[in-house]
């Protein structure tokens, strides 16, 4: 393990669900883990093992949730809204299964939207370099509902990328894609990872995480085994 | 956070949407238009009423008698003792009809001789029973007026034939009359009248002069408020007010109209009558028998009036633009569910609430201004075009003596116009807005 200060430090993550029949369920019982700078580290888990619940915390898009957790060396659980805002701003890159991109807008403007909510004047510039970094650079102008599943998983990394994150965090980036695709991402990721960039990947598949420089597996809301190649 | 980047945004989502768009956006565009054009006619009906109030003279004072039980809040322009519509005194509108006489023909002189007073007459008149011989079994009835001999240039009337009523023949009660052109030809034919004996009543009168109405252009008689009015001065007779008193069978006057010498002394002349009328009826304004009104009093009435009318139109036009507003916040709701990964996605890359709220009202102001500029432009072709319309529906275009009634859309309109179409964008938007930034971000993300 890397003897650098964790990017990622997680201590005794619990998350509790409240349902409407005030019904509690626990997804996450107690997970701690770290990632250092530079990690390419895999979440394996089934549906249900409470992986995507991790993810959210992870991502700082909930903070209603039991445990510390630090980021960058900064404890988040202490932050507001609008400040966890813009730490996901400047700190995390978000790659999901659905892409999620802007219909009926160029590849540019997706990788740009980011950019609306935190501006510099080399906005532009940077846009063209993640284009360039996941190969799209032929691409720029094309709307994005005339590319391929793969390529659209490119523009969501290249718009991931824009702001510099100190990790780029993907749920199921390839669950949408054929096979060859899918290793195609997978390389561009590693790729990403070899230039320096942390990663978090979460996938339920075996040959995805192998991709990975470390597998973490949860089952039941608790990692089982640590798995480092 | 780049404002440019997210109107850009805004707008294409609202292109993308070509047809919903404009359907939400018509009832903005109906509801402005309406009121643009409403207002605008509203405005148009005012400036043309006033214009022709100020285009009779800004000098002129009435004094009329008035019940003192049936007394209305302003001084109320002053009527005649005719009939409604008859021979309606300059500057006023004759409803008065039936309202007892109280000045006294010593007040009419006292006013007469004021300082500050360059004309005055009384303006008094009845329909009485004309015949041209005392044997003629067949009368017609004709207005005929007790005046003073400043008469006709108060009123803008010129004499074609014969002399003016003297100040000894007023004086005197004498039995003499002119006769306006119309009755003239009527009663006449090509025959001059002028010496001729008339009858009022089976008393014996003699016409010693023919007028006619100055103003060429208007057939309507002077100050005949209503277009083609009934009864026109050129188709009276006019005697001396001494004369018309005997006539009528009455002690006092109930209408005079005065010229001042300049618009700076019309108000202080009107007080001054006020306070001698008062003083000499022992009464006070509450239960005032006598009412001294300026042109400037009626135009204040007048103006009132038209502006309560304007204001009454544009309020049932923004009815229209309620209608418009729920419109747009049913579609901006429809919308912020449509787009709910979209508002988890700009979170998760680092949009705060606030930017959720500000990108949906953006869309709802952008939508209700684009209507309410298309709005404002169809609010200026229909109210130009309605110009015409109305200058045929009002017969020939003549509201209240002579001129067009324009359409009136000022600077002023447009702009209150814009105001209120960005203000429903973000009334009507604001719920939606708020809805959207409330989304939990990762539910918002999952949702299918």
């Amino acid at each position: 393990m890397p003897a650098s200060t964790p990017v990622i430090e997680l201590k005794d993550i619990q998350k509790t669900y409240r349902t409407s029949a005030n019904v509690e369920t626990q997804a996450l019982k107690g997970v701690s883990m770290s990632v250092h700078r530079g990690e390419f580290v895999a979440i394996m888990g089934s549906s249900g093992s409470g992986k995507s619940s991790l993810m959210s915390i992870i991502g700082l898009l909930d903070r209603h949730f039991e445990g510390t957790y630090e980021l960058d060396g900064q404890d988040i659980t202490e932050l507001s809204d609008n400040d966890l805002a813009e730490v996901r701003s400047q700190s995390i890159g978000f790659i999901f299964q659905q892409f999620n991109l802007l219909k009926r807008t160029t590849v540019l403007e997706n990788v740009l939207l980011p950019t609306t909510y935190k501006s510099s004047s080399d906005d532009e510039h940077r846009a063209l370099q993640a284009i360039k970094q996941v190969g799209l650079e032929k691409y720029i102008n094309n709307h994005t509902n005339q590319l391929s599943g793969g390529q659209m998983q490119r523009v969501a990394i290249a718009r991931a990328l824009i702001m510099n994150p100190s990790i780029l965090l993907a749920d199921e980036p390839t669950g949408n894609l054929d096979h060859a695709t899918a290793h195609e991402i997978m390389e561009l990721f590693k790729a990403i990872n070899r230039q320096g960039t942390t990663i978090v990947l979460i996938t339920h598949e075996d040959d995805i995480a192998e991709y990975a420089g470390r597998k973490l597996s949860l089952y039941d809301g608790q990692f089982k085994k640590e798995t480092t190649r | 956070m780049k404002i440019t980047a997210l109107i850009k945004q805004s707008l294409k989502s609202i292109w993308s949407n070509k047809i919903r768009s404009s359907l939400t956006i018509l009832g903005v565009v109906i509801g402005i238009a309406a009121v643009i054009s409403l207002v605008g006619l509203g405005k148009g009906l005012q400036d043309n009423v006033t214009s022709n109030i100020s285009s009779l003279g800004t000098t002129d004072v009435t004094i009329s008698s008035q019940d003192p039980d049936r007394q209305t809040s302003e001084r109320g322009p002053g009527g005649g003792d005719g009939p409604i519509g008859g021979g309606a005194p300059r500057g006023g509108f004759s409803f008065g009809g039936g309202t007892t006489a109280t000045i006294t023909t010593a007040e009419y002189e006292y006013i007469k001789n004021l300082d500050g007073i360059s004309e005055a007459s009384p303006n008094e008149s009845t329909q009485i029973a004309v015949t041209k011989s005392s044997t003629s079994d067949t009368a017609s009835q004709y207005q005929v007026y007790g005046v003073d001999s400043d008469y006709f240039s108060l009123e803008d009337l010129q004499l074609t034939d014969g002399k003016n009523l003297s100040v000894s023949q007023i004086a005197n009660a004498s039995k003499v009359v002119l006769i306006g052109s119309d009755a003239a030809e009527e009663l006449f034919g090509d025959e001059s009248p002028v010496g001729k004996p008339i009858y009022f009543s089976d008393t014996k009168y003699t016409i010693i002069g023919v007028f006619e109405s100055s103003d060429t252009s208007s057939s309507d008689g002077p100050g005949g408020g209503f277009p083609g009015g009934v009864n026109r001065v050129t188709s009276s007779f006019v005697t001396g007010y001494e004369a018309w008193l005997k006539l009528a069978d009455k002690k006092k006057l109930s209408s005079i109209t005065a010229k001042a010498s300049s618009e700076d002394v019309v108000d202080s002349v009107a007080s001054t009558i006020e306070t001698k009328l008062y003083s000499d009826h022992d009464v006070t304004e509450d239960d005032a028998d006598v009412a001294v009104a300026t042109s400037k009093d009626l135009l204040n009435t007048v103006s009132s009036v038209t502006s309560g009318f304007t204001t009454t139109l544009a309020g049932i036009a923004a009815i229209s633009l309620v209608v418009g507003g729920i419109g747009i916040m049913n579609i901006m709701l429809v919308t912020v569910t449509e787009r709910t990964r979209e508002i988890g996605l700009r979170r998760a890359l680092g949009a705060k609430r606030r930017h959720v709220v500000y990108q949906f009202l953006l869309e709802s102001v952008l939508l209700t201004l684009i209507g309410g500029l298309i709005g404002v432009a169809i609010g200026i072709l229909f109210g130009s075009n309605a110009t015409s319309l109305i200058s045929s529906g009002f017969g020939g275009g003549r509201l209240a003596g002579g001129s067009d009634t324009q359409v009136v859309i000022d600077m002023t309109t447009i702009l209150i116009a814009v105001g209120v179409s960005c203000a429903i964008g973000i009334v009507f938007g604001l719920f939606p807005a708020l809805k959207a930034s409330r989304l939990d971000p990762v539910e918002a993300l999952r949702y299918e």
